[in-house]
């Protein structure tokens, strides 16, 4: 009940906020509908038909109220149904920001667990290196380079456009490949630092040493015993990149001509379109809000210990955190 | 929007390496900047993208003939003023709408209706002029004006000449937008918001010959970037949307064609003539005298536009042969004039300019200049919606530095951007010079009389110093090298007749 609340709340507040942005930010939709042909008086027709000369408050519950019943409205001009068009965008973005995410997981996971075995060594200091810098590089900039290598000068892969796959898995694995490097990768680094600087530290802990004396194998030593007892703060990475990844498609949409959500926003704002700035901004807080929910439940599938009771949740995270009340 | 204000005429071409027979089939895939406002040609109000998709689909009554100025036919064979509020067209026989039904006086009567009718959108300023429209006959129109209004045929060459099909339109109008119908070389196939449109050829237009893809494909881009790469990966195979600056690295790629050559776009600072200092017309002629428009040109459009010292270049109808050496610059000149309306110590001023690199390149260009005569710009990038309505809604600036383009009819220009309800002209009071002139031009049907009056149109405005002209921004499309026929159009608004693609 309480968690419901907090959805509700959240969702109130994301969307207060954008309705906010939006009008503070100066740009008249009125102005760009009427185009080339603008007078004062037919900037100020197109307004009240909108009802943009309505007070905020007002514009903002009649959207809400729609809302709450499942209408998003249209576009400004009244050409297309907003959730037809988030339903349109959406897959494009979702199965972007999937493979975004498994490439992050993949090559984080792969490259924090090697640098965590060999603490200390050159190929750690080279990951920890490697993964700094990879946090620190701009998305667009790491994708404005991989279009020029892999696209212009080798010719292995498309530079625009996309295709999703349950229409052409060939075509869409082709086109999804350059803008999920580019979208994941600064994921890749995060997940690669938080794994190797968790594991590191499970695996100076007794535990561990204990299986490796009873003679249990690196691997199972690694992989069944190190990396359970790591993986909470990979779940939290994992969690938080998701957010990130969607916010990421924004740039990386752009970058690479795809027609998801991410684009959508950019078109949107261009125009001043309210209500799809709006619907996008509501879909998007109800996926992130989900995907917190979604690493909450898996936190209790990983760590049972992290139950019903808020107190005993508190304790569990001093102890978690090796802190002695 | 702003990209619509300005002026019009005649564009050179530079080859593209044509070479072969033209042949028919293959899909153009065409690269766009931005997605078309609206489907619907009278809803539409947005300035290229709009056109090179709705030129498509629609075809129009005229067309505008950039090197000459003048109007061809087009689906109207043949038209005369009867008398200057007399329009009578003759339409050629067996053009027919997508969905079969003729284009004959009784459709385009009731398209003109509809245009100027509540529904028509932006059209109904284009066609306020008109007082009723009749089949005289079954190809024939009469128009009837209120007043006089020789600028029709240049107006029916745009979105108020696009005819679109009544049987469609009523069967659904809320949707007509989605499923637009026409009598244009191609037919709409489907359209996913902000990202494609697909048309397949029209086998029963009148005018097959010139008309080769069997499909055509515009992909809405974001990044001018993500377009020269598609373009040079062979994802995407034709553009008009190619900034300058990529012009020269293009040239020499062998897997490219570019076409230039001069158009109508000008690069312009509007002025807030409501307000000191620019109320004071002595300000405003100081400020274009202190302009070195070819040291502009060279600078910020990389040698490839022309120096702006009118409204409209100078190979226009409407062009006046004495503002160019009016408006040689002359700081000394200049600082004389700035001194005299008591601004010797200098000004500061605001102006606002896109956000794009190479819009802020050239502002940059412009305060330098102008700092020669003490003039200190402040400049300000500013996102082009938010511009339009800090500039000429709040008022907040002194100058907002944007390009636009004429309409095809010159006159329907100078009303959009000085007449006393535009929006764009500050302070929103006519110019009785100005108009006075445009309305004899539109008193006389005979071309020569008309350019005349536009002419002297053009020199109440530089006269007055009623906006400032820097430079004509040249026309550029690329292509693969495999499409050829692109044509130069100076208004910035091209048609696809003649590409084809090489097997």
């Amino acid at each position: 009940m309480q968690r419901a609340g907090s959805i509700v709340l959240t969702l109130v507040l994301a969307t207060v906020i954008t309705f906010g942005l939006q009008k503070l930010v100066p740009g008249d939709p009125a102005l760009a509908i009427a185009g080339e042909d603008a007078t004062a008086q037919r900037v100020a027709e197109i307004r009240a038909d909108l009802g943009l000369d309505r007070p905020f408050v007002v514009q903002y519950l009649d959207w809400l109220r729609g809302a709450v019943t499942g209408d998003l409205g249209t576009t400004i001009r009244g050409d297309a149904s907003v959730w037809d068009l988030i339903g349109q965008r959406l897959p494009a973005t979702l199965t972007l920001a999937a493979v975004a995410l498994l490439f992050s997981i993949i090559i984080g996971v792969g490259a924090g667990v090697a640098a965590a075995l060999r603490h200390g060594s050159k190929a750690d200091t080279a990951v920890t290196a490697v993964a700094t810098l990879g946090v620190a590089v701009p998305n667009f900039w790491l994708g404005m380079v991989i279009v020029v290598v892999f696209g212009l000068t080798l010719n292995w892969l498309p530079v625009s456009g996309y295709a999703l796959p349950w229409e052409d898995f060939a075509a869409w694995a082709r086109h999804v490949t350059l803008p999920a490097i580019a979208l994941g990768t600064a994921g890749a680094a995060e997940i690669a630092r938080q794994v190797r600087s968790a594991l590191v530290e499970v695996l100076r802990s007794d535990f561990i040493r204990t299986h490796r004396a009873k003679g249990l194998p690196q691997r199972a030593v690694v992989w069944r015993h190190a990396m359970k007892n790591a993986s909470l703060p990979l779940v939290t990475v994992v969690g938080l990149q998701i957010s990130h990844l969607l916010g990421g498609t924004v740039v990386i949409e752009s970058v690479f001509a795809i027609p998801g959500i991410g684009s959508l926003i950019v078109q949107s704002a261009n125009q001043r379109d309210y209500p799809v700035i709006q619907g996008v901004v509501f879909v998007t807080a109800l996926l992130i809000i989900l995907t917190n929910l979604a690493v909450d439940l898996v936190y209790r599938y990983v760590d049972p210990r992290i139950g019903v009771r808020p107190a005993r949740r508190a304790g569990l995270r001093r102890a978690q955190r090796g802190v002695t009340v | 929007m702003v990209a619509a204000l300005a002026t019009a005429c005649g564009g050179t071409a530079q080859s593209d390496g044509d070479a072969g027979k033209p042949a028919k089939g293959g899909t153009l895939r065409v690269a766009l900047a931005a997605q078309p406002s609206s489907f619907n040609p009278v809803l539409g109000n947005s300035g290229s993208a709009d056109f090179i998709v709705q030129y498509s689909i629609f075809d129009t009554l005229t067309e505008f003939n950039s090197e000459t100025g003048e109007v061809d036919p087009r689906l109207a064979e043949s038209w005369t003023f009867s008398d200057p509020t007399t329009f009578v067209m003759t339409l050629r026989a067996g053009a027919a709408f997508h969905d079969g039904s003729p284009v004959d006086a009784e459709a385009v009567v009731w398209f003109l209706n509809h245009a100027r009718g509540p529904e028509g959108g932006g059209a109904q300023v284009d066609l306020a002029k008109v007082e009723s429209a009749e089949a005289t006959g079954e190809l024939e129109v009469t128009v009837q004006l209120t007043e006089p209004f020789t600028g029709l045929p240049w107006v029916l060459s745009g979105r108020s000449g696009m005819v679109m099909s009544r049987a469609a339109y009523e069967k659904d109008p809320e949707g007509f937008a989605q499923h637009p119908v026409g009598a244009g070389p191609y037919r709409f196939v489907s359209y996913k918001k902000g990202a494609k449109i697909e048309l397949e050829r029209f086998e029963d237009y009148w005018n097959p010959d010139g008309i080769y893809p069997d499909a055509v494909e515009f992909t809405i881009f974001q990044e001018p970037t993500t377009i020269l790469n598609a373009i040079k990966s062979g994802e995407q195979n034709l553009s008009f949307s190619v900034s300058p600056k990529d012009v020269a690295q293009l040239e020499s790629d062998p897997s490219v064609n570019v076409t230039t050559g001069s158009s109508y776009l000008l690069d312009q600072i509007h002025m807030n003539r409501s307000k000191k200092p620019l109320n004071d017309p002595r300000v405003r002629r100081a400020l274009s005298l202190a302009l070195d428009r070819d040291v502009f040109v060279k600078a910020a459009t990389f040698g490839l536009g022309e120096p702006g010292y009118q409204f409209f270049p100078e190979d226009s109808p409407a062009a006046a042969p004495s503002i160019a050496v009016d408006n040689a610059p002359d700081l000394d000149q200049a600082r004389s004039l700035m001194a005299e309306a008591g601004y010797g110590d200098g000004v500061g001023l605001t102006m606002l300019t896109q956000t794009s690199e190479i819009e802020v390149r050239k502002a940059e260009v412009l305060q330098a200049q102008l700092a020669e005569i003490g003039v200190e710009l402040d400049i300000r990038p500013t996102e082009l919606t938010q511009a339009v309505a800090e500039m000429f809604q709040d008022q907040s600036a002194d100058l907002f530095f944007a390009y636009g383009v004429s309409r095809a009819d010159v006159g329907d220009t100078i009303n959009a951007t000085f007449g006393a309800e535009a929006l764009y002209n500050l302070p929103h009071e006519e110019h009785p010079a100005v108009m006075e002139k445009l309305a004899e031009a539109n008193a006389t049907s005979d071309i020569a009389e008309r350019n005349k009056h536009l002419q002297a149109a053009a020199e109440a405005i530089a006269d007055e110093s009623l906006l400032l002209p820097v430079a004509f921004n040249p026309f550029i499309a690329v292509t693969t090298s495999s499409v050829h026929g692109v044509r130069v159009d100076a208004v910035l608004k091209p048609r696809l007749d003649g590409i084809w693609i090489e097997n």
